[in-house]
């Protein structure tokens, strides 16, 4: 008995993202009786399915002891490249801007894996480079892309009544668990996060490992930006700006460890869905634009004091089960 | 019999320093020799030599009667060479539960749509495996999908130890593999180094502590300044004697260094 109830806290504790995301779904629930409709849903999903594809790329370099803050940019770059390719060629404009993310993702990669570059900095740095790159290629302006045509269906269609965003964000997020909980290179990802010498003293390319996570991460903005741009029809090249602390606050909520090696994909997608229902609770609720700001600011600074809560309680459970 | 390990007249210099001087030594199989000396007295240099990480300057290395001359941690490695370091140098990682860390780069797999695709992990598999190896060797985990984090010290130790047996290894080498373990715990891994031997696994233990030398190791070495003073037979000496030889030499060393230096 003792056992069940000792098991049953651990999940708790260890799936703490999820009871705040049943916690605030019934707060709303009460609140306002539109919370709980499909087409509510449905809208704040949508909204997610960028900062929430994004968010997943960004925690797998997070989770391999790196971080990745070009994303904003890479994403933006991606979305505008869909958007001139887009009118040419349906399937350019999809491979595009997969190969481009691909590609920045590796420059990422190289700058840390090869030169040594901190990747906090290095990214920030190409987060300007990246930027100022789109800047001069797109001459300020926003690429236009077409607004009809099978590219425009990618974020504004439906199949089984469900918008494609949703779909491709659920998508991605199963794909981004499967290859963290069932592949060897997720468990390396993990295995590097948390003592890369223990994995390259184990006979493993560490930093293979390193560099296909920021491909990977590359490739997952890509889909994001393919999306976006199907979304907006035209592209400005700071459009990913606003996704920063979006997607940033989702991965830090979700309990992935800046210290690396720790973390789940699938909380990552209920992080996201988090940031999504408080939006939009303030929205429905009718909340002030400044007040919004601030509530946000406490929300995330509370889920981290409680994150820091549980992994304690998490680990003490642990120790004393010895 | 030819030894499994074989090291004829090894010098190793840096720059000017003589870390290794004219050792020559051999370790058979299933041999577990204990490596003492002071500091500075050339043990790591030794040890680092036979696993491969430093070239020695000069000299014969011979695995199995046969010349190695790779000289690189991952061909000592593929001779069946293993290094089992400290825990504050730990090569296992934290965040892996038991299981993943012993099969770490050596991942067993399901058939996925009944082909060997090398795809999805087979977690049950190697968790099973990990069982019976930890049981066999006496090795006592809460359960092996624990993270190696929640471990304790010594738990850790023997874990790495316990992934050598995986690695197929014959000579293992241990530095200080007690340094920071509580005492119940030492024993354990001290029996766990029996256990080797017992399998017909050799392995250089490298401690302080002339406990652990005289339960594990056959023969006893003793290093000062680069130069092998002593390799004996465990029967034939005593702990004071070991002792002594690291001290006392040290004392004629410096006398003889003292007579030796030219007068200004």
């Amino acid at each position: 008995m003792k056992d069940v109830s000792k098991r049953l806290a651990q999940l708790c504790l260890s799936h703490s993202i999820v009871a705040v995301l049943i916690l605030l779904s019934v707060a709303m629930a009460l609140l306002s009786d539109k919370f709980f409709t499909a087409a509510n849903w449905a809208n704040v999903l949508n909204n997610l399915a960028v900062p929430g594809i994004v968010a997943l790329g960004v925690a797998l370099v997070v989770i391999a002891g790196g971080i990745d803050l070009s994303f904003s940019s890479m994403l933006a770059a991606c979305a505008a490249l869909a958007a001139w390719l887009q009118p040419q060629n349906f399937w350019l404009a999809l491979i595009g801007p997969l190969a481009l993310g691909a590609a920045l993702g590796a420059f990422n990669g190289l700058l840390v894996v090869k030169l040594g570059a901190n990747p906090l900095i290095s990214t920030l740095g190409t987060q300007w480079l990246f930027l100022a790159a789109l800047f001069i290629i797109t001459g300020g302006g926003i690429v236009q892309g077409n607004m009809e045509g099978p590219f425009h269906l990618i974020a504004n269609g439906r199949l089984a009544g469900v918008p494609l965003p949703i779909l491709l964000l659920l998508l991605l997020a199963a794909a981004t668990s499967f290859l963290t909980t069932q592949t060897s290179l997720g468990k390396y990802i993990y295995a590097h996060g948390s003592n890369n010498c223990g994995l390259r003293f184990a006979g493993v390319n560490a930093n293979a490992v390193y560099l296909k996570t920021f491909v990977l991460m590359g490739l997952i903005v890509g889909v994001a930006g393919i999306v976006l741009s199907s979304r907006l029809g035209g592209v400005r090249p700071t459009e990913g700006n606003r996704y920063l602390i979006v997607v940033l606050t989702a991965v830090l909520l979700s309990g992935v460890s800046l210290n690396g090696g720790v973390g789940s994909l699938f909380h990552v997608l209920i992080a996201t869905v988090v940031l999504g229902v408080i939006d939009n609770g303030m929205v429905l609720l009718a909340v002030e634009y400044k007040y919004q700001q601030m509530i946000k600011g406490c929300v995330f600074i509370l889920a981290i004091l409680y994150n820091n809560y549980t992994t304690k309680q998490l680990a003490m459970l642990r120790v004393s089960k010895r | 019999m030819t030894p499994l390990i074989e090291l004829r007249n090894i010098y190793k210099f840096f720059g000017g320093l003589c870390a290794t001087n004219d050792v020559s030594l051999t370790i058979g199989k299933g041999e577990v020799i204990g490596l003492v000396g002071d500091n500075a007295a050339g043990k790591s240099t030794l040890m680092k030599i036979i696993a491969g990480v430093h070239k020695p300057t000069s000299g014969e290395y011979l695995i199995d009667g046969e010349k190695f001359v790779a000289h690189s941690p991952r061909s000592a490695r593929n001779a069946g060479i293993e290094m089992v370091f400290q825990i504050q140098d730990m090569a296992l990682v934290p965040e892996l539960d038991v299981a993943d860390n012993l099969f770490l780069g050596k991942e067993l797999y399901r058939k996925t749509l009944g082909l060997n695709l090398n795809l999805v992990l087979d977690r049950r598999a190697m968790q099973e495996r990990s069982r019976v190896l930890l049981h066999e060797l006496g090795i006592n985990i809460p359960a092996v999908t624990e993270k190696v984090k929640y471990l304790s010290g010594g738990q850790q130790q023997s874990v790495s130890i316990a992934r050598t047996v995986f690695f197929d290894a014959r000579l293992v080498i241990l530095d200080e593999p007690t340094s920071s373990i509580s005492i119940k715990e030492t024993r354990k891994v001290l029996d766990l180094i029996l256990q080797l031997k017992a399998k017909g696994i050799s392995s250089i233990i490298v401690s302080h502590r002339m406990d652990d030398i005289f339960t594990t190791a056959d023969r006893i070495l003793v290093l000062r300044r680069g130069r092998k003073i002593e390799d004996v037979r465990k029967e034939h000496t005593s702990m004071d004697d070991i002792i002594k030889k690291i001290i006392n030499a040290e004392k004629e060393s410096m006398s003889q260094e003292t007579l030796n230096q030219p007068t200004a």
